[in-house]
């Protein structure tokens, strides 16, 4: 079933506001709405659902207008971040009240509910009350229950966020996986960039209450569209230095194999990961190293202006802070924003400036 | 466990007014107690405050005996406060889902204005309901006397079911319309079962508030017998006038505490908890 949602505009005081929002989601495709809180993800799901009223906008399954159809008439599945369990109900009654509401007949309907429990590994647990289930085990009931109906969209509302680290990995693999198979129509709410990028087909990023960004996870990382995205998205955060400010001297250093001695406005993002350390014609002072596993994140110092560098640990141990080190930026590797708009830019062979088109919406300054 | 550590003297301190407030609740029980416990002989002057000897006389008396005011008040009363009851739970429940749920714009006032009326003292409508019921000729019946003591004690179940129904995540009711249940569905099976213990507490408020109501009865029921045992104790002291036997009167206001004390006995954890004063007393 494919998802359209066209010129959504909700009012809020503030936060959760969204402004004439589109975006379509094909049939089985999994998209992730991912951005900080109050950027209108949440907003944006309770229009799918019908518990938010719109000030303007459309929402269409398979063409089909529903956007004055009642929550309960929709067909949607939905997980809720804190799962609303119903605590009064034991597992079984919980996951088989989808099917109770649809009258479904009772012995079908246990055969459902028997069958989805045993595919979301909670089949021993059928008669438990909410109270005695972990945290995980709540999770997949509320997934259970979500899918027992065989729902025609599946909504997922920061499904990890109640997870330890290590379940959070897990379960997302499983989503992803029953996903998948079911061919289901998906939108996955969170705020966690990598959580996005790991399950999404497409990755729609959001700002202030629109999407400044939707495309692949591998585009999105390697071709970010705005400033935004190219900040929101990657650990450590790429590094952004403004040809117009402190940073001038970095950045123009950096810049001018491409745009020579040009480059006003312009602002020069280049990842941790493609700053190379112990090679290079330039010199900056280790001021701090972060082992963070494989990699140390080390901070430089270069005049006025900090660099973050992702270099292997085993490397990093030999760096001491103070210690002046060759660093070097390969050109291939940078991301040019204008800095008004904060719009991707690209240099063409004649040393002209593209401003990049694939980018939705308005996008201002996000550092 | 204790948020603040006492001296021994705070203690001291602690239990002695504790005791004082439970000798003024408890005293004149306890004079009830004892007047309705001992034989007949005993209640004249000089009247000692510890009997002799103890007996169920009286109350058998003031039930089954000639000069008793027998069942029928009592079951009368029984009547009137359980069907009392049952409305409020209703109403209270309707009005409180309603107040919690839907984003009036003079919702946090009504509550307010619903809250004062609760603090109305009951006499306090006695005329105007007099009025009111001799014109629509509910004067005299049951119906009429229920729906007074449902009038009176619902305000103050719409506060306390609305307080109830907060407490119930509104996630869950978007749940239940998730899974595709409509709005009877979502009521029956997910918010009642949940709101159970708030309409408990409601519906024995409202039991004991008819019970134990005095001046309405009076006012409102003129057949003696249809009237609760408050009305037919009161007649029976004037009907006797000096004579009065004091012992049968304790006996029948003993027997009145009965149910009340039982349902306290049962629900109260859940009337300290629905109260909202359960983080404060629960120690």
């Amino acid at each position: 079933m494919r998802l359209d949602i066209q010129g959504l505009t909700v009012e809020y005081g503030q936060v959760g506001a969204v402004h004439d929002l589109n975006l379509t989601v094909a049939h089985g495709e999994l998209v992730a709405l991912v951005g900080p809180s109050g950027c209108g993800k949440t907003t944006t799901l309770g229009f799918i659902t019908g518990f938010i009223r719109a000030k303007a906008g459309r929402v269409l399954f398979d063409g089909v207008d529903v956007t004055g159809l009642a929550p309960q008439r929709r067909g949607i599945g939905y997980v809720f971040q804190d799962y609303a369990i119903y605590p009064h109900m034991t597992v079984r009654e919980n996951i088989r009240f989808p099917l109770d509401a649809a009258k479904m007949e009772r012995k079908q309907a246990e055969r459902d509910v028997d069958e989805i429990a045993g595919l979301m590994g909670v089949g021993g647990l059928l008669a438990r009350r909410p109270q005695q289930l972990s945290g995980g085990q709540r999770q997949r009931v509320a997934l259970a229950r979500a899918l027992v109906k065989k729902p025609v969209i599946l909504l997922l509302d920061e499904p990890l966020s109640n997870l330890d680290a290590h379940l959070r990995v897990e379960v997302r693999a499983e989503i992803r996986r029953l996903q998948l198979d079911l061919k289901m129509t998906t939108v996955f709410v969170t705020h966690d960039q990598s959580e996005a990028m790991a399950i999404a087909d497409r990755v729609a990023v959001m700002s202030n209450g629109n999407i400044v960004a939707l495309t692949s996870p591998a585009t999105l990382y390697v071709r970010p569209p705005s400033l935004f995205s190219a900040q929101f998205i990657g650990s450590p955060q790429i590094n952004v230095w403004a040809i117009d400010g402190p940073d001038e001297a970095l950045a123009r250093q950096v810049v001018r194999p491409l745009v020579g001695d040009g480059g006003a406005g312009l602002l020069v993002g280049v990842r941790p990961e493609h700053v190379q350390v112990k090679s290079g014609d330039q010199v900056a002072t280790v001021t701090l190293t972060e082992p963070l596993g494989r990699d140390s994140l080390v901070h430089l110092a270069a005049g006025p202006s900090t660099i973050r560098a992702l270099v292997p640990t085993e490397a990093a141990t030999h760096l001491q802070v103070g210690e002046q080190v060759p660093f070097r930026i390969d050109p291939a590797h940078l991301h040019l924003f204008d800095g008004p708009t904060g719009r991707r830019v690209e240099i063409d062979p004649a040393g002209g400036r593209v401003v990049d088109a694939g980018t939705e919406g308005q996008d201002g300054l996000a550092s | 466990m204790d948020l603040v550590r006492l001296s021994t003297l705070q203690r001291i301190l602690r239990a002695a007014a504790v005791a004082l407030a439970l000798a003024f609740a408890l005293l004149p029980l306890l004079w009830v107690l004892s007047i309705a416990l001992r034989p007949g002989s005993q209640s004249l002057y000089p009247i000692s405050i510890i009997p002799t000897s103890l007996t169920l006389d009286n109350v058998v008396g003031v039930l089954f005996g000639s000069n008793g005011i027998g069942l029928a008040p009592y079951r009368n009363a029984a009547f009137y406060g359980l069907s009392s009851a049952v409305v409020t739970a209703v109403a209270s429940t309707l009005g409180g889902y309603a107040l919690a749920r839907y984003n009036m714009k003079s919702g946090e006032a009504l509550l307010i204005v619903v809250l004062a009326l609760s603090f109305l003292p009951s006499a306090s409508r006695i005329v105007p309901l007099f009025i009111l019921f001799s014109a629509s000729g509910l004067y005299g019946t049951s119906q009429g006397v229920i729906l007074a003591y449902a009038a009176g004690s619902t305000p103050l179940g719409i506060w306390l079911m609305a307080g109830a129904f907060r407490q119930i995540p509104i996630r869950l009711e978007q749940a239940a319309r998730i899974d595709g249940a409509g709005s009877l569905l979502t009521m029956r099976r997910v918010i009642l079962p949940l709101a159970v213990p708030g309409i408990l507490v409601v519906a024995t408020l409202s039991f004991i508030d008819g019970w134990n109501s005095f001046s309405l009865p009076l006012v409102l029921i003129p057949k003696a017998d249809v009237q609760p045992y408050t009305v037919a104790l009161q007649r029976y002291i004037q009907e006797i006038g000096y004579g009065i036997n004091w012992p049968l009167l304790a006996a029948g206001s003993l027997v009145a505490l009965v149910p009340v004390l039982t349902v306290f006995a049962i629900l109260q954890r859940r009337l300290v908890r629905v109260g909202g004063l359960g983080g404060a007393i629960r120690g």
